[in-house]
């Protein structure tokens, strides 16, 4: 994987917006977009898609429905049934609140470790860090320009500022660099 | 000689120190991982981090493990020789009786595996029926007591038979040969064959005198019958052939005479039915509330002096006379009338020991024609000969040192005399003084020898409580401590072979053998009267002729005295669960709540509840801090709490005996204050009191604060219908009378749920309100047969009480003149239980015979089943009770006081050899309750099954059931049709409590049916 | 581009924050350096009642639940009077931070991170006694359905204790996902300033490698959206199945269908309260006023006064039914709450909690700090008491008179009650000290919108021509506005 970056910040997220916008249009490839926090809409202007995260974690849900349901049913009508206060051994109205939580406890566990997994996020990954303003109050677009010439480099430069870029810089990973 | 060990195994009697250091380190045998872990630990002193986290990890899951599972070590040998009769896991019945302390129940004693562990009501007796009373209940425990004397004693150290023997021996020789006089102080005997041996004995030493006393006194009674009758005896009171039976502070229901017959009779004319809608009318007059006078038709509750007044009055109505100074009011009017209308059927019973009151009363039920039909004397009884004489006898003699030695067997005048404390002295400088005592009393702590007595479960005896009616005493173990029988002792003195099994037999053979015709052999007769326990002889009646007497002057005599009673008295009586004091060392019945007051754990002072309001000594109900007001009764002064019964009148303080012994072998035992100081004339009624309020108080270990069921709801005065009553009209006209609202709960539960099959059986019990009498024999029944904890009065205070089955008693109507009911309260067995549907592990559930089951194993304590009762029956083991917890038991309570059941040593080898060993004992922090007897079932369903038939009504039968001499408990399988429950349960007088709730319970009570005019209530 | 936001609408940002580096300066400062001495004070004693606590509970679990004032008839008291109260607390945060999500409310962003954090905390300590007051706690493990030798025996699913044990179990996992994926960009926030190796390298860890990619953030605020909307019926069910514990039993004053509506109501009156008189503090401590303004603590106001509201018509429509049921049991269950022998804990309830909200009518009110706290601090004492009321009155006076007693706690009971509440504080001041107590991320989201600064610099771009005020803030105003 390449190691050398170009990284054009920004400091308003409008103008940042506007320029995400330009770039795409330009067709200009975008390595990576850094924000300090969700800037609404950009990922359209960036022609993201949607995430299919809640498609998961309904799925998620589901699985806990069931599962609660069949257990609770094999315990108390197959495996064990016993009489407790005359009800019958097959009482569905106890089940309800522990179908319910087990199914949103599933969705929610099963959504963000997806999340985790998704994102690459996990206790101890070391990320690559274009520049630390980036969580500050930086936006950044990250360029990959690893074997690129001088002047495709130059234009890239240009095209930023020309978006309205505060600070582009170039920027070479170590292989063995940490944070 | 030194105290008995007990040995838990071989291995620990051979070598005690192996024993301990093994038991140490719990983790040596058993468990193989743990040895290897233990291994794996480095012995030098440096231990790594590692092996330190190794060592943590290791201890942490061991604590769990120890913590979790509760298995402490048993050891269990096999018989070498297999005594014969005794099958493990099968209990042996032996008849038997239980006379002592002036009661009198014959029993059957169940033992397991040579250990009796409860004492059963007698059913082929034709006294007691099988009735039982709480003491006799609660005497097997005494049998394990650890106040009981190891061996004779001198003074204060343990000497050996022998030189028990010749000292004493010769002591008595010199005495003899002085020429100076011996006092044999007893209560009384009713045993003929002892009496014979006392006899041989003052044969051998003629200036032994025979002294009977007994600390509640009868003399009265006794005097006035010679006087009248010419016989020093006391009658035969047939409660079952009165119709009228009226009572004056005679609690013939609960502590007066032989009560437990008189209740087993009275029932009899109480049970009523559609079948048969008679019952007696009782009329009650008395000044301190007694259970007697709370199931009384019609209570009067009138001042004790009025007690005596009452009769009075009652004369002058029956005889026509007019003799001043009678007490009267309509309803003691009434209740005279009752008795003219119904001559011979009629039966007047007065517990106040006066010879002038007796005569009184002799003479109204002559005058009723009630002799020779309800009282007879073709069998006198015998459970009382003592005289008040006897005890001023001693008293004098040994102060004038005509006594220079004195014998106590049975008896322990320095606490139960009035001059108790002065005896005390004269009995501390007589030459010779030696107790009989089997366990400490406060009389054997002062003699200079005692040499103790078998307990009646180790003895031979026969007991004659009615002329001709003769129960066996036979030993159900063998002698746990190196005592000796007194007959025994009294034998060997009178140089005669001491075995006195021997001599029973011979005075049997001479005696009883002729006067039957059943058996033409001796051994026949002696085998078949163990066997049975009771003989019953055929003699010719004593016949009695009243003589003249002129009672209008006794009369007036009475009158005089009563006008010098002044306003208020004090009234002396005994309480079922202490009596006399003889048992008020006894843990189960300390902590059986008194069915009127609902105290345990000491005496106290009744008032009436206007008194406590004017002179604002109302208790804080919510701290149980009750006032401590201080009496003044001549030159005597008592100082205790009061409590305020409802339905004692004004001018009466009441204070129970047999409380504050002294010599008692734990402090915890000493309870209350000893009343008997006060009893001076040997009569319970003591006048000109004065009373002053010391500002202090004291919390009472009371277990129900009185409430009535009327209650201000929202909704304006309304009545919970907890309890149903009715009146004997109102029942013959609608057998639902009181119940009539029962039909519509029924009609209103409604579920959807489908119901739960009862293939086999359906337990089911039915209480029958009207023949309870409170008298609690259940309540102490149930604590045998499950091994219920005594908690103590601290927790009880707590309201920690753990009985598993309760008297409720509740009040209805105006503070002066209630109407009580009581209601045995029990876990329900609720078809549809509240507690099994909350419990969170299972722990509680129902059983396909309708039983509410619980698994102690499973039960972790959230104590949401024991919240969610509506009839609060579960109990929870807030300590270790029952010390069957593997926490250790010396860490105590933290912040609480100590455990009783540890501080008096119950939880000791000797106190556990009572626990029944079919029932679990409880470990801290679960839940309990009661179980229907489930190990009785099992077993009863198992003899069945052995037999291989069907299981037969009345076979299986609770421990409550057996010890209710009322028969007010019925249990059955209410799937079979012919059981006597089944009948019961569809009865119209039926009820279940708070039924509304759709609990289905299988505990339903009969409605209380009162032979009274619904006007004369209010 | 942004959500239009009215000039007049009270700015959520105090006009001295200027720019995004200067957010992240100031939220990060607590976790950097020494904390304030007020902040080692209150830790010191706090942590001095924490080990109180401690022993009060090994006292318990080795003498046995003896040392309560428990009784034959009272079952439960304080022990699940606090589970009650704890998890009522435990309400606001996730409330908060998905429900007012959902609702789309600005102002949740300053004081979401506390309050779920506060959540969390109350969480744990409200967990702590359904395991303690168990008469064998080192069974509690039977509660689990685990497969086990003895049938296998499993547990009976039809006990509202058991559904309060999954109920609780998940609401916390839950709670500390959401928490915990909304902590990890401000994490890596911190990470990126930090200087020391071992800093960034803790703070990396605990940020998870956050980036604060488009991607990432796109994913984010779609995990956000669903958790949130799976949360909001969890933050109902939880107090819901706890009340069941009471309304499907059957002692009077615990058996009534309106319990449900009326705990939850209860949960979010005091979980507010709990997360003023924390905030209240904090800010000032931490010298957040910037972030946590009056505006929101008025707009908490208002919810306390709303749901104190609720509270109090159900505590008369529990009066009336019981009289209107005609059931003398039911009715005695009330009459003696409020005329009984705890009349007071009754009386503190009602003062407490339906009196004391009405206060915040009043604007000025609402607006006071003082008055703020202090009632904060009554609704919380007002809510614990009426736990206690509903437990303790219902269980002492039930169906039958003979089994009626009385309730007096141990020093045990007040020390474990008093030792949680010191826990909870600790673990709250460690957060403060270590988590960024204001969601840095969310808070500069709302920058451009809801901040004074971004307010007055766009109405000046808009040609304003005087001043006005907005609350407590100065903007600009245009004339248009100003003519209306």
């Amino acid at each position: 994987m390449s190691n050398k970056f170009l990284v054009g910040l920004w400091d308003h997220e409008e103008v940042f917006l506007h320029a995400a916008e330009h770039l795409t249009h330009d067709g200009v490839e975008i390595y990576e977009t850094l924000t300090p926090f969700p800037v609404h809409g950009l990922e359209h202007a960036l022609g993201y898609r949607d995430t299919r995260l809640h498609t998961a974690g309904f799925l998620f849900g589901i699985t806990g429905t069931t599962l609660a349901l069949s257990f609770m049913t094999w315990v108390m009508t197959t495996n064990y049934p016993i009489n407790f206060g005359g009800k019958p051994y097959w009482p569905l109205p106890s089940f309800i609140p522990i179908t319910f939580e087990l199914t949103v406890l599933f969705a929610s566990v099963g959504m963000v470790l997806t999340y985790c997994v998704r994102n690459r996020l996990f206790p101890g990954y070391v990320p690559r860090i274009y520049d630390p303003r980036t969580t500050d109050d930086r936006f950044a677009f990250v360029f990959d320009i690893e074997g690129k010439s001088e002047e495709e480099v130059n234009q890239l430069k240009e095209i930023c500022r020309k978006n309205g870029a505060v600070e582009v810089k170039e920027r070479v990973f170590k292989d063995d660099e940490t944070l | 000689m030194a105290d008995k060990i007990y040995w838990k195994s071989i291995e620990e009697k051979d070598n005690p120190e192996l024993f301990y250091t093994n038991n140490e380190n719990e983790f040596s045998s058993g468990s193989k991982v743990v040895d290897e872990l233990v291994e794996g630990f480095p012995k030098s002193g440096n231990t790594s981090r590692r092996d330190f986290l190794k060592m943590l990890g290791f201890s942490v899951t061991a604590a769990t493990i120890a913590a979790s599972c509760e298995m402490p070590v048993r050891k269990s040998i096999p018989y070498a020789w297999k005594p014969e009769e005794v099958v493990p896991g099968v209990a042996n019945y032996y008849a038997s009786v239980f006379f002592s302390a002036g009661e009198y129940n014959a029993i059957l004693v169940k033992t397991r595996e040579g250990r009796p562990i409860k004492i059963e009501g007698n059913k082929q007796s034709i006294i007691t029926k099988g009735g039982t009373s709480a003491k006799a209940q609660a005497s097997v425990l005494s049998l394990y007591d650890g106040a009981r004397y190891k061996g004779p004693r001198k003074g204060k150290e343990n000497i050996s038979w022998e030189q028990a023997d010749k000292e004493v021996k010769s002591k008595l020789d010199e005495l003899k040969q002085k020429g100076a006089k011996v006092a044999l102080f007893t209560s009384t005997i009713a045993s003929p064959s002892t009496k014979a041996v006392i006899k041989d004995f003052i044969a051998a030493y003629p200036n032994v005198e025979h002294l009977v006393y007994d600390p509640i006194s009868y003399s009265g009674l006794l005097d006035a019958n010679e006087q009248m009758f010419g016989i020093r005896a006391i009658p035969d009171y047939q409660f079952s052939k009165a119709k009228v039976i009226v009572g004056v502070g005679a609690d013939y229901l609960g502590t007066w005479l032989n009560h437990t017959e008189y209740e087993t009779d009275w029932a009899v004319n109480r049970r009523v039915s559609k079948q048969n809608p008679r019952m007696s009318k009782t009329f009650h007059i008395e000044s301190v509330p007694t259970v007697t006078g709370y199931k009384a038709d019609v209570r009067i509750p009138v001042k004790p002096a009025h007690e005596e007044a009452s009769l009075i009055a009652i004369y002058n109505i029956v005889a026509g006379k007019n003799i001043p100074g009678g007490y009267s009011n309509p309803k003691i009017e009434a209740a005279a009338k009752a008795l003219i209308s119904a001559p011979g059927e009629g039966l007047l019973v007065c517990g106040i020991n006066d010879v002038k009151v007796q005569l009184l009363v002799n003479a109204i039920n002559l005058a009723l024609r009630n002799y020779g039909n309800t009282i007879s004397f073709e069998r006198p009884v015998y459970i009382k000969q003592g005289s008040d004489a006897a005890a001023a006898t001693l008293y004098d003699g040994l102060k004038n040192g005509t006594y220079k030695g004195v014998l106590f067997y049975e008896s322990n005048p320095v606490y139960q005399h009035p001059r108790g404390k002065e005896l005390a002295d004269l009995i501390a400088n007589a030459e010779l003084s030696v107790s009989f005592a089997n366990r400490l009393d406060e009389t054997s702590s002062v003699c200079n020898y005692v040499l103790p007595d078998n307990h009646y479960l180790e003895s031979w005896n026969d007991i004659e409580v009615k002329a001709g009616i003769i129960n066996t005493v036979q030993p159900t173990i063998s002698r746990l401590f190196d005592t000796r029988q007194f007959q025994e002792t009294l034998l060997t003195y009178a140089g005669k072979p001491a075995n006195y099994y021997e001599y029973i037999r011979q005075y049997w053979e001479n005696n009883f053998f002729p006067k039957q015709s059943r058996y033409p052999g001796f051994l026949a007769f002696w085998d078949n009267t163990l066997h049975d326990g009771e003989v019953v002889l055929n003699i010719n009646p004593a016949t009695v002729s009243a003589r003249n007497i002129n009672i209008d002057d006794v009369a007036a005599e009475l009158a005089k005295e009563i006008s010098s009673y002044g306003e208020a008295q004090v009234k002396l009586y005994e309480t079922i669960s202490v009596g006399d004091g003889t048992y008020a060392d006894n843990p189960w019945l300390l902590e059986l709540p008194d069915p009127v007051t609902k105290v345990t754990w000491g005496n106290y002072i009744v008032v009436s509840p206007s008194f406590a309001k004017k002179n604002d000594l109302l208790p804080d109900l919510n701290s149980k801090e009750y006032h401590v007001l201080k009496l003044k009764v001549g030159e005597q002064e008592i100082e205790l709490p009061v409590v305020a019964v409802p339905g004692t009148p004004e001018g009466t303080f009441g204070i129970p005996l047999g409380f504050g012994r002294t010599a008692v072998n734990h402090d915890l035992l000493k309870n209350g204050k000893n009343a008997f100081p006060l009893l001076k004339s040997g009569k319970e009624i003591c006048g000109n009191v004065t009373f002053s309020k010391t500002g202090k108080t004291e919390k009472l270990a009371i277990t129900q604060t009185h409430h009535t069921l009327t209650l201000k709801g929202l909704g304006g005065v309304r009545t919970r219908k907890i309890v149903k009553e009715a009146t004997l009209e109102e029942y013959i006209k609608n057998p639902r009378a009181g119940n009539e609202d029962r039909e519509e709960i029924l009609h209103e539960l409604v579920t959807l749920y489908p119901t739960h099959e009862r293939p086999g059986h359906h337990w089911t019990m039915v209480i029958d309100l009207n023949t309870c009498t409170g008298c609690s024999a259940c309540v102490v029944a149930c604590n045998a047969e499950n091994n219920i904890p005594v908690v103590g009065k601290d927790q009880v205070i707590r309201a920690r009480e753990m009985h598993w089955l309760r008297i409720d008693r509740y009040f209805t109507g105006s503070e002066e003149d209630p109407t009580v009911v009581f209601q045995p309260m029990l876990c329900q067995h609720c078809d549809n239980a509240p507690c099994e549907n909350v419990c969170p592990v299972a722990a509680t559930n129902h059983s396909s015979e309708g039983l509410n089951q619980m698994t102690y194993n499973r039960c972790i304590g959230t104590r949401y089943c024991a919240n969610n009762c509506p009839y609060k029956v579960r109990r929870f083991n807030w300590y270790d009770y029952a010390g069957n917890d593997s926490f250790d038991k010396k860490w105590g309570t933290g912040n609480d006081e100590g455990l009783a059941s540890y501080q008096l040593g119950l939880r000791e080898p000797l106190s556990r050899m009572v626990l029944n060993p079919d029932v679990t004992v409880r470990s801290r922090g679960v839940i309990e309750k009661c179980s229907f007897c489930v190990q009785r079932l099992q077993d009863a369903k198992l003899t069945a099954k052995k037999e291989n038939r069907i299981l037969r009504d009345g076979e299986a039968q609770t421990a409550c059931q057996t010890a209710c001499p009322t028969n007010a408990i019925t249990f059955g399988d209410r799937n079979n049709k012919e059981a006597a429950v089944t009948a019961l349960f569809s009865d119209e007088r039926a009820f279940g409590v708070v039924e509304e709730l759709h609990t289905l319970p299988n505990v339903l009570y009969l409605t209380q049916i009162r032979n009274t005019v619904e006007e004369k209530k209010v | 581009m942004h959500a239009y936001e009215s000039e007049f609408r009270e700015p959520l940002i105090g006009p001295s924050v200027k720019n995004y580096t200067q957010i992240t300066d100031e939220l990060v400062r607590p976790t950097e350096g020494n904390p304030p001495l007020s902040w080692w004070l209150i830790f010191g004693l706090m942590a001095t009642g924490t080990l109180f606590f401690l022993f009060c509970l090994g006292w318990t679990i080795w003498f046995g639940i003896g040392t309560w004032g428990l009784n034959k008839t009272v079952g439960w008291a304080w022990d699940i009077t606090n589970f009650v109260w704890w998890i009522g607390i435990g309400h606001a945060g996730t409330l908060i931070s998905a429900i007012l999500l959902l609702f789309r409310q600005r102002f949740r962003t300053g004081i979401n991170r506390a309050a779920e954090a506060m959540t969390i905390f109350a969480v744990i300590c409200a967990g702590i006694f359904p395991l303690l007051h168990t008469g064998r706690q080192w069974l509690d493990f039977f509660i689990f359905p685990y497969p086990n030798t003895r049938g296998p025996l499993w547990v009976n699913f039809n006990s509202p204790l058991l559904w309060d044990v999954f109920a609780i179990s998940t609401y916390f996992t839950v709670s500390v996902l959401f928490w915990y994926s909304g902590l990890m960009p401000d994490f890596a926030t911190i990470r990126d300033r930090a200087k020391s190796k071992t800093r960034k390298f803790i703070y990396n860890i605990l940020a998870f490698g956050w980036q604060g990619t488009a991607k990432q953030w796109q994913r984010f605020e779609s995990l956000s959206l669903v958790l949130a909307g799976l949360s909001t019926p969890l933050v109902l069910s939880v107090h819901t199945i706890v009340s069941f514990d009471f309304a499907t039993s059957v002692i009077p004053g615990w058996h009534t269908t309106i319990f449900p509506p009326y705990f939850v109501a209860g949960a979010i009156f005091s979980g507010f309260a709990m997360v003023e008189t924390l905030m209240l503090i904090t800010r000032v401590v931490f010298k957040l006023e910037d972030y946590i303004t009056i505006n929101h603590i008025e707009s908490m106001n208002k919810i306390i006064v709303l749901t104190g509201s609720i509270v109090g018509i159900a505590y008369l429509t529990e009066l009336f039914i019981a009289w209107y049921s005609g059931y003398l049991y039911e009715q005695h269950a009330f009459y003696n709450r409020a005329l009984g022998k705890y009349w007071w804990a009754y009386a503190s309830m009602m003062f407490c909690n339906v009196v004391s909200p009405q206060f915040y009518w009043f604007k000025s009110l609402r607006r006071n700090l003082w008055v703020t706290f202090i009632l904060s601090i009554f609704v919380n004492i007002g809510m614990w008491f009426e736990r206690f009321v509903i437990i303790v009155t219902s269980l002492a006076d039930d169906f039958l008179p003979s089994s009626w007693t009385y309730f007096t706690p141990t020093w045990v009971d007040v020390g474990i009650y008093v030792g949680s509440i010191c826990l909870f504080m600790t673990l709250f001041l460690l957060f403060a000290r270590t988590f960024p107590v204001v969601a840095i991320a969310e808070v500069k989201s709302i920058f451009r919108t809801s901040s004074a600064v971004a307010k007055a610099e766009r109405a000046k771009q808009q040609g304003a021509t005087h001043e006005g005020y907005v609350g407590s803030y100065q903007v600009g105003v245009l004339d248009k506005d100003a003519k209306n």
